[in-house]
This record gives C-alpha cells, sequence and structure tokens, in this order.
C-alpha cells in the first residue's frame, strides 16, 4: 500500500471515528430538547419521532408555572454569580501568593489542603455541615450555598490561576517596583490585566461547575434556597415518569450551557490545556 | 545623580554564597559596567543595588544614605531588563509614562515627558502601538525610554544588549554611549561581554567568582591585567598564554626557544617557572614589524589563518600551547610550515603560575 | 522588596481562603471525626454518647459496606476501561489536527460540562426498558435490550455508560493537552527510523505521556470514590434494592435517610482513609508530571 493511500485511509477512519463520537455526545442533548417540545404521547411512542412530531411549548409552560420555579432559577442564577465572584477572586489572590512566593508559612498547609478538599468526597463533610448549618441558622440559605461551592471549586481555580500567574514574567513585576509601584499598584496595573484571559477561563468553569451543583444543594438546601438541579432531580419516580415536563427542565439547566460552551470555546480549551491537569 | 558604595556586599542563597563582600565606589556621573563570565555574581550585585534581592551581609550606599532596607520603588532608580520587561498591556507611552504615573506626576507633565523621551529616541511614530507590534530594537529602545522618562538618580542596565542580533547591538551600544555623553547618567551595566565593557565603560569591573578581580579603566584592564583571569577575559581573540621558565631577564619556552624581557624584573631570585601572556598584537611576522619592537624571531609551527579582511590572524603551535598572531592580511603559508614571528619585549604579561598573579 | 514583606503579603493574600477553608472544610471534618466516635441519630431518645470505635467496627461489620465497597470499585475499573482507551484514541485523533476537526474540539467537551442531574435523567429516559430510545435500536440490529435499570448488573452497565459519556471529554482534553506540549523531537526521530504509526504509538508516545496517563487514572479513581449525583438519578439511590449503592450513596442513606448520623461519620472517615493512598498516588505522578 502506498504512503499517501495508507494516509487516505487513516484520514478517512479518523473522521468516522469523530462523527460518531460526536453523534454520541450531542444525541443525549438533541434529545432532551426533542423531547421537552413534544406532545405527550409522541414522548412514547415507538418507533420514536425524531424529527417529524408537532412541537408544543405545553411542557415548558407547565414547567413555569410550577409553584417556585422562578424562584428556583433566581436561586441558580444568584448562587452561580455569587459563588463564582467569590471564588476566583479568592483564588486568583491565593494563586498569586503561591506561585509568586516560594517559602511563606502557610504555603504548605494551604497546598495540603487544597489537595484535601479535590480528593476528600464533599459527602463526608454533609453531615457535620448540615448541623453546623443548622446550628448557625444559616441552613437553606443561599449565603451558605454560595460559601460552601466557593470552598469546593477553589482547589480548581487556584490550580488554573496558578497556571496563569505562572506565564506572566516576573521581570515585569520587578520593572513596576523599580518604577516606583507599590505592591498593590503591581497588582493592578501590571499583573491583573494580564491575568484576565486567566480569570474568564476560571469563571466560566467554576460557574458551570456551581450551576451544576447537587450534592450540596440536595442535603443543605429546603424549599426556599432550592436550586436548578435538585428541582430537576424531583421528576424521579418509580415508574411512567413526567418525561415531557422533566426534559424541559432539563432544557432549561443545559441550554444555557450549551450556548456558553460555544461562545467561550477559546477560553475553555485553553483553560483546559493550561493547567486543569488535576481536573 | 548620586554618588554610590558598595561596601564589603555579600550575598547567599541560603548556604550557597554568590557574591563575596564586593567594595566599589561609583562616582556622580560614571558609567560602570560589571564584567565577568555567567556566574560570576554579575546580575546579583545590580539586584542588590536595585532592592529586587536582599542584601545578606554589607552595606549599600547611595547618596550618602545607607540602603540596604529601601524597597526598590524607594531608591529612585531606573532599570533596563535583559528581555525588557515591557508591559505587554500597555502602549509604547504608558510604558514610558508609567514610572511618572507611580510618581504621581500630573498628566500633562507626564505627556510632555513621554513626547520628548519619545523624540529622544526616535520613538514618536509608535507611542500607540503595543509592545508585541515592535521589533526587537524599537522594544530596547522603549525600555531605554521607560528608564529615561523618570529622572532616577541611578541607571541599571541588566545586558540590555544580549537579545539583539550583532549588527543591532553594535548600533545600540554606540547609541547607549551618545546618550551617557549627553545626558551623563550614573550608571551600572551588567554584560558578560568583555567587548561591550571595553567600549562603553569609565570604569570596569571584572568579576570572578563572587569578587572582583580587578577595576579600573578599560585601558589599565587590558594593558596591566592584575591577574590571569583579567588577561584572558579581557581581549579578542584571547590573550596568549605560554608557560616558560625565567631566569635573569631570559625566558626559555619549553621547546627551548628563548626570549629576553625588555626590563629586568624586580625579583632577582633565580630560575623560576612563569606563565608569559603575549596579546596577539604584540606577536606578529615580517610583514608588520616595523610596528612593534622587535625580539628575536620565535619558530611558530604553522597551523591555520584566519583572515577578517584589515588582519589575519595566524595560528599555531608555540612552546606546547597554542598562540594567536596578529599579522598583515596579505600574508599565506602552507599547512605544516614553520613561521617566524616576533613577540614585542616591552608587552610581556607575567604571571606567577600558582596564584595566577601579575609578577 | 525584601524577603520578609514578601512573605507577609502571602500570607495576606491568602487569608480569605484560609476562612473558607477552615469553616467548610477544617471544622466539618473534625465535626466528622467527633460524630463518628458518639452515638448520635437524629431525632433519638436517649442522649448521645462516647462509643469510642462502636461505629466504625459497627459500620465494618455491616454486610452493605463491603457490597458497596465492592459496587464502587466495579464502577471505577469498568469506567477506567472504556475511558480511557476512548479517550486517549480521540486525543490522539484530535491531534493530528486534520482539517475540519477544531470543531470537535468543542461538541465533544460538550458532555463534561452539562449538569449531571439533566444528563443523569436522560439517560435514564433513554434506557426505558420498553420506551427507551437505545432498547429500540437495539431491536432495529435484532438485539433484546436487557430491563437496564431492573438489574444488578445491567444497571451497573448502565451507570458506566452514562459515567463513561460524562468523563471521556475530561481524559481527551488532558492527554490533547499533554500531547501538545510533547516535544515533536523523538516522533520525527522514530518516523526517519522506520517506526510505523502504531509502534510509534506504542514505544514513543504512550511512554512519553505515561505519568499524566498515571494522574488521569489516580483522579478517576478519586472521582470514582466520590461518585454520588449519577446513581442518586439514574439508579434512584443505589437500585435496584442496594445493587447499585456506591460508597457514597451508603453515607447519603445512612446519614439521611437513616438519619444514623455518627454511623454516617463514620463511614465517612473510613472513606477518606480509603482514598489515602490513592492520594499519595496522585501527588507523586502529578508532582513527576510537570
Amino acid at each position: 500500500m502506498s504512503f499517501a493511500r495508507r494516509k487516505r485511509i487513516s484520514a478517512a477512519l479518523s473522521y468516522a471515528v469523530l462523527l460518531l463520537a460526536a453523534f454520541l455526545s450531542l444525541f443525549p442533548v438533541f434529545w432532551t430538547i426533542t423531547t421537552s417540545i413534544k406532545q405527550r404521547a409522541d414522548t412514547f411512542v415507538l418507533p420514536p419521532k425524531f424529527i417529524w412530531f408537532d412541537p408544543t411549548l405545553k411542557n415548558y409552560s407547565a414547567i413555569f408555572h410550577t409553584r417556585g420555579f422562578g424562584q428556583i432559577y433566581l436561586n441558580t442564577i444568584l448562587v452561580t454569580l455569587g459563588s463564582t465572584a467569590l471564588c476566583v477572586m479568592l483564588s486568583t489572590l491565593a494563586a498569586y501568593a503561591l506561585s509568586r512566593t516560594p517559602r511563606f508559612v502557610s504555603r504548605a498547609p494551604l497546598e495540603i489542603s487544597l489537595v484535601l478538599v479535590r480528593a476528600i468526597p464533599a459527602i463526608v463533610l454533609m453531615v457535620p455541615l448540615f448541623h453546623i448549618t443548622s446550628q448557625l441558622g444559616v441552613y437553606d440559605s443561599r449565603v451558605a450555598l454560595i460559601v460552601m461551592y466557593a470552598t469546593i471549586n477553589m482547589p480548581f481555580a487556584t490550580w488554573l490561576m496558578s497556571s496563569f500567574v505562572g506565564q506572566v514574567p516576573v521581570a515585569l513585576e520587578q520593572s513596576a517596583a523599580i518604577d516606583g509601584a507599590g505592591q498593590v499598584a503591581t497588582f493592578w496595573y501590571v499583573v491583573l490585566p494580564l491575568l484576565l484571559p486567566g480569570i474568564a477561563a476560571s469563571t466560566i468553569f467554576v460557574a458551570l461547575f456551581t450551576w451544576n451543583e447537587f450534592l450540596i444543594p440536595v442535603m443543605l438546601a429546603g424549599n426556599s434556597a432550592k436550586t436548578l438541579p435538585v428541582f430537576i432531580s424531583g421528576f424521579i419516580s418509580a415508574r411512567n415518569l413526567d418525561w415531557g415536563p422533566m426534559a424541559a427542565a432539563s432544557s432549561l439547566a443545559i441550554i444555557p450551557i450549551t450556548i456558553v460552551t460555544v461562545v467561550a470555546q477559546r477560553a475553555l480549551i485553553s483553560g483546559m490545556s493550561s493547567g486543569a491537569l488535576k481536573g | 545623580m548620586v554618588d554610590v558604595s558598595l561596601r564589603g556586599l555579600s550575598k547567599s542563597f541560603g548556604s550557597h554564597p554568590v557574591v563575596h563582600g564586593v567594595d566599589l565606589d561609583i562616582q556622580d556621573g560614571e558609567f560602570v559596567v560589571l564584567v565577568g563570565p555567567s556566574g560570576c555574581g554579575k546580575s546579583t550585585i545590580l539586584r542588590m543595588v536595585a532592592g529586587l534581592e536582599d542584601i545578606t551581609a554589607g552595606e549599600l550606599i547611595l547618596g550618602g544614605i545607607m540602603a540596604n532596607d529601601l524597597s526598590p520603588k524607594d531608591r529612585n532608580l531606573a532599570m533596563v531588563f535583559q528581555d525588557y520587561a515591557l508591559y505587554p498591556n500597555m502602549t509604547v507611552a504608558s510604558n514610558i509614562g508609567f514610572g511618572l504615573k507611580m510618581n504621581k506626576v500630573p498628566a500633562e507633565a507626564r505627556e510632555r515627558r513621554i513626547r520628548e523621551i519619545a523624540q529622544l529616541l526616535q520613538l514618536s511614530d509608535y507611542l500607540e502601538r503595543k509592545p508585541r507590534a515592535l521589533s526587537g530594537g524599537q522594544r530596547q529602545r522603549v525600555a531605554m525610554g521607560r528608564a529615561l522618562a523618570r529622572s532616577a538618580q541611578l541607571f541599571l542596565f541588566d545586558e540590555p544588549l544580549s537579545n539583539l542580533d550583532a549588527q543591532l547591538r553594535t548600533e545600540v551600544r554606540t547609541q547607549i554611549k551618545i546618550l551617557h555623553q549627553k545626558l551623563g547618567m550614573t550608571s551600572i551595566f551588567v554584560t558578560h561581554d568583555q567587548t561591550e565593557a571595553m567600549t562603553l565603560a569609565d570604569k570596569i569591573v571584572c568579576l570572578h567568582g563572587g569578587k572582583i578581580a580587578q577595576t579600573g579603566t578599560p585601558e589599565e584592564l587590558y594593558n596591566e591585567p592584575k591577574n590571569l583571569f583579567v588577561a584572558s577575559f579581557i581581549g579578542s581573540p584571547q590573550i596568549n598564554i605560554i608557560e616558560a621558565e625565567l631566569d635573569g631577564d631570559i625566558l626559555t619556552l619549553s621547546d627551548g626557544q628563548t626570549l629576553s624581557l625588555a626590563q629586568k624584573p624586580i625579583a632577582k631570585s633565580s630560575k623560576r617557572r612563569v606563565l608569559v601572556g603575549i596579546r596577539p598584537e604584540d606577536i606578529t611576522d615580517e610583514s608588520r614589524i616595523g610596528t612593534i619592537n622587535k625580539s628575536k624571531g620565535l619558530r611558530v609551527d604553522y597551523l591555520i589563518s584566519e583572515t577578517l579582511g584589515s588582519d589575519t590572524f595566524i595560528i599555531g603551535q608555540l612552546g606546547g600551547a597554542r598562540v594567536t598572531a596578529r599579522c598583515a592580511p596579505t600574508v599565506r603559508h602552507m599547512p605544516g610550515s614553520t613561521v617566524l614571528l616576533h613577540a614585542n619585549a616591552e608587552r610581556l604579561h607575567l604571571f606567577d603560575p600558582e596564584t595566577g598573579r601579575r609578577m | 522588596m525584601s524577603e520578609s514583606t514578601r512573605r507577609r503579603s502571602a500570607e495576606f493574600l491568602v487569608a480569605p481562603s484560609w476562612v473558607l477553608l477552615l469553616a467548610v472544610f477544617a471544622a466539618p471534618i473534625l465535626a466528622a471525626l467527633y460524630l463518628s466516635f458518639r452515638n448520635e441519630t437524629l431525632g433519638a431518645f436517649s442522649a448521645p454518647q462516647f462509643v469510642g470505635f462502636g461505629n466504625y467496627i459497627a459500620a465494618l461489620w455491616d454486610p452493605r459496606f463491603w457490597d458497596s465497597l465492592r459496587t464502587t470499585l466495579t464502577l471505577i475499573a469498568i469506567g477506567l476501561l472504556i475511558q480511557l482507551p476512548v479517550g486517549v484514541a480521540l486525543a490522539i485523533i484530535l491531534e493530528k489536527n486534520l482539517r475540519g476537526t477544531r470543531l470537535f474540539r468543542t461538541v465533544l467537551v460538550v458532555p463534561m460540562l452539562l449538569t449531571p442531574v439533566a444528563v443523569g435523567l436522560i439517560w435514564r429516559f433513554m434506557f426505558d426498558a420498553d420506551l427507551g430510545v437505545i432498547n429500540w435500536a437495539l431491536s432495529l440490529v435484532g438485539m433484546d435490550g436487557p430491563n437496564w435499570l431492573g438489574a444488578r448488573w445491567p444497571a451497573i452497565a448502565a451507570i458506566s455508560i452514562v459515567d463513561s459519556w460524562q468523563s471521556v471529554p475530561f481524559i481527551m482534553l488532558t492527554v490533547l493537552a499533554a500531547l501538545a506540549n510533547q516535544s515533536k523531537g523523538p516522533l520525527e526521530a522514530a518516523a526517519i527510523d522506520g517506526a510505523t504509526q502504531l509502534q510509534t504509538l506504542f514505544y514513543v508516545t504512550l511512554p512519553s505521556i505515561s505519568n499524566v496517563l498515571l494522574v488521569i487514572i489516580t483522579i478517576r479513581i478519586i472521582d470514582g470514590m466520590k461518585m454520588f449525583d449519577l446513581i442518586f438519578i439514574v439508579t434512584s439511590k443505589g437500585g435496584p434494592g442496594t445493587a447499585t449503592q456506591t460508597l457514597g450513596m451508603l453515607v447519603y442513606n445512612t446519614g439521611f435517610g437513616f438519619f444514623q448520623t455518627s454511623r454516617a461519620a463514620a463511614l465517612g472517615i473510613v472513606m477518606v482513609v480509603l482514598i489515602a493512598p490513592v492520594y499519595v498516588l496522585w501527588r507523586k505522578a502529578d508532582r513527576v508530571s510537570r
């Protein structure tokens, strides 16, 4: 077999694999969205109706008319915004310290703690956190969720930001110091502007993780701080699930993510490849 | 501008010492070059002066003030970094004006100063560009401009030419020299390139292993190197070093050939081993015989010659050592032949083989 | 800036992070330790007291613990066997940068980012024995799909599929980053030396990223130990019965299902102890890989 021919065959195979993978990746998304706009009868027919069905928005209106749904969506958005802002801010500062100061007293404990937060299953913390939040009177509150989300996402954000801080040449900061800038001015005028791409990447990731978080709110939020994933999980029942409204609720969770992914793909991919190794 | 004094300045990283008690005085307006091979501590000294490294021991005095514990921003100095360290997110104008802004110079005065500097360095057309849209030479000039904008009391240069190609390097070197002549800023310039040191410096500090090997004007270092290290570090092509035995004023090489010194050595001790240093221009062939004080000829086994156009360097073997001789560009020799060369007896450098010190 | 100033400002910069870590992480862990040595039960009548290692002994004596440990490890093993080859293969294909494949980098990442709860539900829908699209597709090729969520092994298979669907992108991206960072020299040398593509893959490419693979494996094991959302949704908290109850699920059911607070805390501590060796391996691999 000639070299050129072998190359063509291998390329054709690669495309075939990629197409199959893309189909498998997107089909569930397609299926969720189409199910969400099907009539109830069309949901349960075999063979399934993939494209030729009579679309309806009934499922969405059912969801929107669920008691408290507005509150739930608002909770999810506020908690996501709040904890993402908190997490990225703190992580940026911590990452700056970690990657610029090789020796300080709380460095090693901090690094170990971050790793432990990543490694220890959050479920272990839930029973005590349930007691603690109840005792402090913040059980089922958005503030508690914000603080907890920010903490569990801190390892990821700190590591990601560290890799971005590492790319800023130290000489720039020294130059600024010689130009007469103090530590705060150096950080504000020189370092921070260069970290913006990293901050964008971490913000997107942390926001996604937060938006998706389920374990914490299912245990530590009741009705008033309930978030979307918890709401969606409410659709499980033994048999005969309410597929249409469930798909509509799921779509409301995943459509924003899909949009963000497409819009911010550059930041996402670069973020993943530049230090998200630790997941 | 300001006088600078280093008193026993030392630096250790952990238990590893890199600078051992350096003493140095720099007068107002002087251009001092720290030169030495990599790892000699020259950059560390500069960074201690800048305040970027803590001083382990000794004192740094800037304009009469003990400056050891001043932060860089309080030392009122300017620095040009090796890779320029331009702020990538700022335009050329903001880069030049950053120091002024940090020192609370009002916007108008700042603008004026930026324009002045840009004019001085031919950057006027690039003021709104970002550093990444500039060529290497332009970036270098912005770095210079940023340092010059603030009338700092002391200028530090950390190998600022090493990222330029050979031709540009010579050009910028001249430019720096002209600027210094015009502005008279007190400067400390670090380089590993002895040519830069020779051409720029009022005073050269040659460093070796964290210690000063010799301080002096370029001429002093070139003509009267205090030790073997300075002799071989300064000068290009390198000085020839040949082992010999000294008896009275007669030097006997290992192959039996002899050379006589122009003046009798002060030490009258009997026979002893020495190292003879002869700069390439002080050993030449018949063609340039007129230019030097003629000595008895030396037979050199010819190896190869390197032509530069203005000169040809003959490389051969003499008394067990390889020697380079600067000759007229017209010479031609056959490989394997023997060439008769003459050394300038007045310009022989003798070194103690044990201590490496000049005798 | 002097060294001591710099250290002081570093402490200052990490201080806010410490506040959160202490409040949300350190305090609960210590509380869990404390609780694990007592016999707290929500709504119990008697006053709780110190019971030493009682909870630990009871937890380890309980066959449900060993069942859930076995389930967890099975899921991890099956998951790795599927995800690692698929993720590496996709990364290698994407790394070739064939024309028009940039878009796939984005498309293939999508599953990783979607809400696990929503994903779990939709797969559950697709796995439905009678009306699910998966069994319908299998019937097209003449296969009789199992009652996926009705028995232990099909349910484990279903969970593994969903878990892999969400996790392959992570492996793919990580390997892709590692491949992009590897130096091209050895690859070209191997090509000149006459190695086939497959030989190059096994003798040059994979060895050069072996540490990254090790990091991925340890991370996937850690994530497998933590797996919660998918089980909660896909098999309704570990069903049928307790057939797919993982360790995390067992802690949940003990603490929030049966309200045995102290027992749940002890189980949690046991989980931490089980993860410890993986953690050590992870740190080691991670240090080498950078």
